[in-house]
């Protein structure tokens, strides 16, 4: 990972005069523009709507004396065509609401829906066979059905509570967003999907563990 | 999650805690963890290496641009500019037909040379001080200057045409600079 400041911006960012700006910028995007146009044409549509992106997220790119560009800091971690990717994405969308509107969340933020989902299915995945003669829904079941499915939520809070900000992305990425093992381990930098697997057999061995220290096991449905 | 540390994260370029703080993030905030996995991928996929498949026909026609004698090319000694670089850097493959130099600035017309795969091209009017005149994107290779737009005689101009490629990359005249005059 080259964490510079790129030549151009460089150039860019201290030319002296407008002559030199200008052509810093043509060279700039002449080497960025690949990246830029798939940053536009991943939001979908037909090529004017490309292009309107296209052409809007150059537009904020120069504006205020390319201010946006200044923000870059080369010893941050990041590479400069990676920063400008996020960067250019987030105009994307910032045009895609500013034309269609904001799509916003549902649910209630007492306790969140990643959270929810991730009990869920973890609480299925955890017990033992189920037995679809005994399933009921929730307005069927009996006091002490009822009482024991909070336990179970309870326990699996806490057990949650213990585990790594990595494994908790990870149960999240498998759970909640559902994606594959090779996705998984692409996106946290595993070298394999296997060794996604694993970690994620091995953070449900450890969550069943401490749930059955706590009395609670699965078989109470 | 602000820019530098989505792109920190990607590159994995954070150190031990500044990763779990993210990752801490990430598990609790699906917009951001979105953002991240569509930048991983839309990263990944542009770079990834492209074959370049040179066909014996495209060869054959850009040596034909080059060899047939285009009158503008001529320097005043008769001899040929070479067409590709003239105006720009190695990286410019547009050529710039005019305007260059004093034109008069009542039949101002910017020509450029077409760029096989062009989706569009993106020509730019500037001052000698960087601020834009006059921008335009067309698939045309020939724009004239609207009647709206004014230019001041004897000024210092700048002109260039980038053309949008298919495949995401751009060829471009370089600057070109013109004067015009009555």
């Amino acid at each position: 990972m080259d964490a510079t400041v790129p030549l151009q911006l460089g150039q860019l960012l201290r030319a002296p005069d407008g002559v030199t700006r200008a052509a810093a910028w043509n060279e700039l995007i002449a080497d960025h523009t690949r990246l830029l146009l798939a940053v536009a044409r991943s939001f979908g549509g037909a090529h004017d709507e490309t292009m309107d992106r296209y052409a809007y997220m150059l537009g904020e790119l120069r504006e205020a004396d390319f201010h946006r560009l200044r923000t870059f800091e080369p010893n941050r971690g990041a590479s400069f065509s990676t920063w400008l990717t996020v960067l250019a994405r987030r105009l994307c969308l910032d045009y895609h609401r500013a034309r269609y509107g904001r799509q916003r969340p549902t649910g209630d933020s007492e306790d969140s829906a990643s959270q929810r989902t991730i009990r869920r299915t973890l609480a299925d995945s955890l017990a033992s066979e189920l037995d679809t003669e005994s399933l009921a829904d929730s307005e069927a079941l009996s006091a002490d059905a009822l009482a024991v499915r909070r336990e179970r939520d309870a326990g699996l809070r806490a057990a949650l509570r213990g585990l790594s900000p990595r494994e908790k992305l990870l149960l999240a990425l498998r759970f909640q967003d559902e994606l594959s093992a090779s996705r998984i381990a692409r996106m946290l930098g595993m070298p394999t999907p296997f060794h996604a697997y694993r970690q994620l057999n091995s953070v449900l061995a450890r969550l069943r563990v401490a749930l059955e220290l706590r009395g609670i096991d699965g078989s109470d449905g | 999650m602000n820019d530098l540390q989505i792109a920190a994260y990607i590159d994995r370029g954070l150190s031990g805690t500044e990763r779990d703080q993210i990752e801490a993030h990430l598990a609790e905030c699906a917009e951001c963890r979105r953002h991240v996995l569509d930048t991983d991928e839309l990263i990944r996929r542009v770079r990834r290496p492209k074959r370049l498949v040179i066909g014996s026909a495209l060869v054959a026609a850009a040596a034909a641009l080059i060899i047939v004698a285009m009158p503008s090319l001529r320097r005043s000694d008769g001899t040929l500019e070479n067409p590709l670089y003239r105006g720009g850097t190695a990286s410019s493959s547009l050529i710039a037909y005019g305007p260059t130099g004093e034109s008069r600035v009542g039949s101002l017309r910017f020509v450029w040379s077409p760029a096989q795969g062009a989706m569009s091209y993106r020509l730019t009017v500037s001052r000698a001080d960087g601020a834009t005149v006059w921008t335009q994107s067309s698939r045309d290779t020939v724009a004239a200057l609207p009647t709206s737009v004014t230019l001041h005689v004897g000024d210092r101009y700048f002109w260039v045409s980038d053309a949008l490629l298919a495949d995401g990359g751009s060829r471009s005249t370089g600057l070109r600079e013109f004067t015009p005059i009555r």
